[in-house]
């Protein structure tokens, strides 16, 4: 894991009450050791989200069995 | 485990009056509600949980009516809410620590009695919970930023918890203190648990939080203004 890849959604501090990062900053001064729990606890979420890719456009989907009905204008009476 | 004596209450707080100097006995109750559920046939009396719990508190002292005493915590406000902290074990960081919220003084009663002291008693109605944690930052007088040390719980809890400052003294010009409760899973990195309002004065507030709370705990405080002192008290109880 790598701060850099984190944003706070909340200050973070040591245990002096020194700041390591604001809300909105990225982690880099985070320790290492710390990302873990911050990360499950959605107090760090990831800095860059992955663009979601579209969902592929549904196949239509042919049917042999059914019969087509063909329309046939030749018999037709005016 | 200990046992403690009367010299052993560290403080006495009714909405940030200290009230412990004035006070000589202090009690709290919690009662759980019971309905009995006997029938017919039964050889011995039933009881039966309501699941409903109540809490009562009772102090008497001495009528004082300094600005910052019992008379002025209690006459005349016996209907406005209130946010009461006591300490029986000494108010060091980590012992015991209860709040109340929703603390109505139901009766302030004052009595002279001839070659005796005036007395002031207060029973109060509890509407609500009764918080008994730690002492996160002890009573004490404040002038500068600073943070209080970890109280370790030794495991983290899952049902949140209620925090409670009580500030009590407030001198110097245009004074401020924000203070805040953190929490870690590894006292090396500390996340904002509760922000409480900015203190500018006398003040008690109690708030609370859901979820996960961490091992750790600590109090922080950024004092502002011109030569502030802030006399100040934070606990957290988990739920």
């Amino acid at each position: 894991m790598n701060g850099h890849d984190y944003v706070a959604t909340t200050t973070l501090m040591d245990s002096d009450g020194g700041v390591l990062v604001e809300a909105g900053d990225t982690c880099g001064d985070v320790p290492t050791e710390s990302l873990g729990w911050l990360s499950e606890q959605g107090i760090i979420v990831p800095a860059f989200a992955r663009p979601v890719a579209p969902d592929p456009a549904p196949v239509p989907v042919s049917d042999d069995s059914v019969p087509v009905e063909v329309l046939d204008d030749s018999e037709s009476e005016e | 485990m200990a046992n403690y004596g009367s010299n052993s209450v560290a403080f006495f707080i009714i909405n940030g009056y200290d009230v412990t100097g004035v006070s000589t006995t202090l009690s709290d109750v919690t009662t759980a509600s019971l309905e009995e559920t006997t029938g017919l046939g039964d050889a011995w009396q039933e009881q039966t949980s309501t699941g409903v719990r109540s809490a009562e508190l009772s102090a008497e002292g001495f009528y004082n009516d300094g600005t910052s005493s019992i008379d002025a915590a209690l006459s005349g406000s016996q209907q406005t809410s209130k946010v009461v902290s006591y300490a029986y074990a000494g108010g060091a960081l980590g012992t015991e620590m209860t709040s109340h919220a929703g603390v109505f003084a139901g009766t302030y009663s004052r009595g002279a009695t001839r070659n005796e002291l005036t007395k002031a008693n207060g029973t109060y109605t509890v509407s609500g919970t009764k918080d008994e944690g730690v002492v996160l930052l002890p009573l004490a007088s404040v002038t500068a930023t600073g943070t209080g040390s970890a109280q370790n719980n030794d495991a983290s809890t899952a049902s949140g918890g209620a925090g409670t400052l009580q500030v009590t003294t407030v001198t110097g010009t245009s004074p401020t203190a924000d203070v805040k409760i953190q929490d870690s899973a590894d006292n090396i990195t500390y996340a904002d648990l509760i922000t409480f309002t900015q203190a500018t004065g006398r003040t008690a507030e109690r708030k609370t939080v859901s979820g996960t709370v961490n091992q750790y705990l600590k109090a922080t405080y950024t004092i502002g203004g011109t030569a502030p002192n802030f006399t100040a008290v934070v606990g957290f109880a988990r739920g």
